[in-house]
């Protein structure tokens, strides 16, 4: 190998090097606590759904927005933090997470509670055990659950998108995961890292 | 022979004639080491004889077997000279009774509320028998010489429960059922009516106390093969024919179904709807005809023909609806059989094809529609010159197509879309798309020609169509819009000049406007007067929160303004507007800047705005100044 084609390919691991350390950077703090929030607001017991989430929404960012308005240099600072300012509120996702909610409390945690359903380790739910359930209320149960998987499925992605990193679906879902697990109820049933189903 | 003999086996016989009857006890009673009885008793209570002659009316017959004791009732008459007898044994409370006698090769069974699983699953289940759970009344009768079971009266059935898992099981079937068997031949018959109970299989469920079954069979051997022909049919709505060949172990080999839903309301409050739940599509609503034919040949599905008749849909959530849809969708995994479909009307993700028909193979993965065709939308019409997809059952379906927009009215478009009346036409060539899971993108843009300009629509995608929160997204450029046509539709007050407009990253989530960036200007053009009324005026101020800017003042008496720029831009993001136009500072920014005397600028202060505050104050802008 001559020293021509030698340093070639030490140029090339480094270009290989320097592109590696190129990296999005994912805020997973942030999305973490967002994440945190917004499973609380769906598991909370006494949560009533709000009737005009659209209106509540806009309250708490236009005041937040006004203010920043009012000061230019806050505005700045604003827009600097933008990047890790996790928004879990789009009208796509409030529409989702009301449904979620509803969902819930309707008839998601009565499943949780008794262990028929539980959590997978991939962020949705999962029927683990409806032998308690007459035949009529196992069809039921696979339309709640079907239902709840589609909605946490769109919501993944409309995080991602919500913050326009599209790419972020997956490390969002994993944020997820950790929230749905960390807060189950103790008793409620969740899949663990390897597959298996373990009582909280 | 020797080891005939050998086959019964008994031990410490005992016969005793008494005063009070006769008492025959045996210790044990084996066959081929395998059946062994204990403790056998029988015990006839009148003293008569035994030989040659011995007949008793209600003698008593009890055994141990596998530690359990059994006791029979049994009338007999046996004639030891001659041969002859007769036996009638009851047992288990007289759930059952049993005839038998030298003269006939029957046995009579007659069953009254006889749970065989509870009573014999502990005997035959070792044996590989597999006994039902249910309680059975009616007779039947065993032909010994022939091998054949038949039932004499209907075979009343209920409570019959069978699980299989979680997600394939029956409970409480009840019904009747008439049949004969053949075990020489390996030929059974039979016919149930299902009246009781439910089932589960996956994600089809059925209550058969609504949604009552008629059940018919026949089980013929073909050399190795067995042929099962049956049929399943409800009265008001399915019937359903099956073919089916399999082996002794139950492999299977070859299946035709058929099943007709000629009602297709009543099946699907019954039977679909349940199913379409699951997959998103609840409250479906269905009314007509439709047919499935389907066809396995070594066990891998080779064609599926749908054939509707006059068939009405509608799902409002998904924004779907066919109206009298006829024709046949035949799939084949090999052959291309055509496929037509025609309808009066339909509504695919809200767009609306009025009466029209298509003709297309369906091919293993592939689609082809057959030439071209028009399908009518509103007054225009999208002229398809080709379409073809492959792939279809994968998450990447590729999908060419060539089409084109006639134009269509923008008042009809925007009138089904709930928005303010829009005048004009849009027009345009669609470009080639690709599916990617559940997103589709336009490969190129799709041109417009809207309002006498230009409209390009970049990067156009649609994701989850038919799913949770369907979104819509693209790029838009717009050139050279005529404002005078654009500001009559909306009901403005009349702006006179040319509109260049941008609209990046606009994403329509549930039909509604989730994010955009948009900025929208005139530009000057030779030859186009820049004008803006009085009227325009004030609905442009009061987007700022300013009612009647001014008619209140001095200008009422000016009818429009020259103006030399408006520049309008909005930057959509959870649910908030970030506003701004011309001269942009952090609290202020300029919407139109005037050109002349009076020279009228309209300047807004207020930077943030909520969308749908936004979106009424401009469509509702025509309030009374």
């Amino acid at each position: 190998m001559n020293k021509w084609s030698k340093s070639m390919l030490l140029s090339s691991f480094v270009f290989v090097a320097a592109c590696v350390t190129i990296n999005v950077y994912f805020p997973a703090a942030e999305v973490e606590s967002a994440a945190k929030e917004f499973v609380e607001d769906v598991l909370r017991e006494d949560s009533d759904t709000p009737t005009d989430d659209q209106s509540s929404v806009f309250d708490e960012v236009s005041v937040h927005s006004i203010a920043a308005a009012i000061n230019p240099i806050n505005w700045f600072i604003g827009t600097a933090h933008a990047q890790a300012d996790i928004t879990l509120s789009s009208p796509a996702i409030t529409a989702l997470k009301n449904k979620m909610i509803e969902r819930m409390s309707q008839s998601l945690r009565s499943h949780l509670d008794s262990n028929v359903i539980g959590f997978t380790n991939t962020g949705l739910v999962e029927v683990i055990d409806a032998s308690q359930l007459g035949l009529k209320d196992r069809q039921a149960l696979k339309k709640v659950v079907a239902d709840e998987n589609r909605d946490r499925e769109a919501l993944y992605r409309e995080v991602a998108i919500a913050n326009n990193h599209p790419e972020w679906e997956e490390q969002i879902r994993a944020a997820f995961v950790k929230q749905w697990i960390g807060q189950a109820k103790s008793g409620w049933s969740y899949q663990n890292a390897s597959g298996q189903w373990v009582k909280k | 022979m020797p080891t005939q003999a050998k086959k019964w086996q008994l031990s410490e016989l005992d016969i005793q004639s008494q005063q009070g009857g006769v008492m025959i006890t045996m210790e044990t009673l084996t066959y081929v080491d395998k059946a062994v009885l204990n403790k056998i008793n029988y015990f006839c209570p009148d003293a008569i004889s035994l030989y040659p002659l011995h007949q008793c009316k209600s003698a008593t017959f009890s055994f141990d077997y596998q530690q359990q004791n059994h006791q029979l009732t049994l009338s007999t008459k046996v004639n030891f000279a001659s041969g002859d007898w007769f036996i009638s044994l009851s047992a288990f409370n007289q759930q059952l009774l049993v005839e038998a006698s030298s003269s006939s090769p029957l046995l009579n069974m007659v069953l009254f509320e006889f749970n065989a699983k509870d009573r014999l699953s502990q005997h035959l289940e070792p044996f590989g028998v597999v006994l039902p759970d249910a309680k059975l009344t009616g007779s039947l009768a065993l032909d010994v010489e022939s091998m054949s079971l038949t039932s004499i009266t209907p075979l009343q059935f209920s409570g019959l429960n069978y699980e299989y898992s979680d997600d394939v099981i029956v409970a409480g079937l009840g019904g009747e059922m008439n049949f004969t068997s053949n075990f020489n031949n390996k030929a059974l018959q039979y016919g149930i009516e299902l009246a009781q109970g439910e089932m589960l299989l996956n994600e089809l469920y059925v209550d058969f106390s609504q949604y009552t079954l008629a059940l018919t069979g026949e089980i013929k051997q073909l050399g190795e093969w067995y042929e099962f022909i049956g049929g399943i049919e409800n009265q008001q709505s399915l019937s359903l024919e099956a073919q089916l060949f399999f082996n002794d172990i139950m492999q299977w080999r070859d299946l035709k179904l058929k099943a007709d839903v000629f009602d297709a309301f009543h099946f699907n409050q019954n039977i679909l709807s349940g199913i379409l739940g699951i997959y998103g599509f609840g409250g479906t609503e269905l009314s007509g005809q439709f047919a499935v034919n389907a066809q396995w040949l070594e066990q891998t599905l080779s064609g599926v023909a749908f054939d509707f008749n006059d068939m009405y849909m509608l799902n409002e959530r998904r924004k779907l609806s066919a109206e009298s849809l006829t024709g046949r969708v035949n799939w084949q995994l090999t052959a291309a059989e055509q496929s037509k479909l025609a309808w009066q009307s339909l509504e695919l993700a809200g767009l609306p094809v009025q009466q029209a028909e298509a003709a297309f193979s369906l091919n293993g993965a592939d689609f082809l529609l057959s030439g071209p065709h028009t399908f009518p939308v509103f007054d225009g019409a999208i002229d398809v010159t080709n379409w073809q997809m492959n792939d279809l059952f994968s998450d990447a379906m590729g999908l060419n197509m060539k089409a084109s927009i006639r134009p269509i009215s923008l008042r009809l478009i925007t009138a089904k879309m709930g928005w303010p009346l829009m005048a004009g036409k849009i027009s345009g060539i669609i470009p080639g798309m690709s599916m990617n899971d559940e997103v589709i993108e336009f490969q190129g843009a799709l041109n417009l020609d809207v309002f006498e300009g230009i409209m390009v629509v970049d990067h156009l995608s649609m994701e989850r169509l038919f799913g949770v929160a369907p979104v819509i997204a693209a790029d838009v450029d717009f050139k050279g819009f005529d404002l005078s046509l654009l500001t009559e539709t909306f009901g403005f007050g009349l702006i006179t000049g040319k509109l260049n407009g941008i609209i990046n990253g606009l994403r329509i989530t549930n039909w509604k406007t989730d994010r955009l960036d948009a900025e929208v200007y005139t530009v000057k053009t030779k030859g186009i007067k820049q004008t803006i009324s009085q009227r325009a005026i004030d609905n442009i101020s009061s987007l700022g929160g300013i009612q009647g800017a001014i008619s209140k003042t001095f200008l009422r008496f000016f009818d429009d303004f020259r103006y030399s720029k408006i520049k309008l831009s909005c930057k959509l993001h959870n649910s908030v507007c970030e506003i701004g136009g011309m001269k942009n500072t952090s609290n202020q920014f300029t919407i139109v800047e005037g050109g002349g005397i009076p020279n009228i600028n309209i300047v807004g202060y207020v930077r943030s705005i909520n969308w749908d505050e936004f979106i009424s104050r401009l469509l509702n802008a025509n309030y009374e100044g």
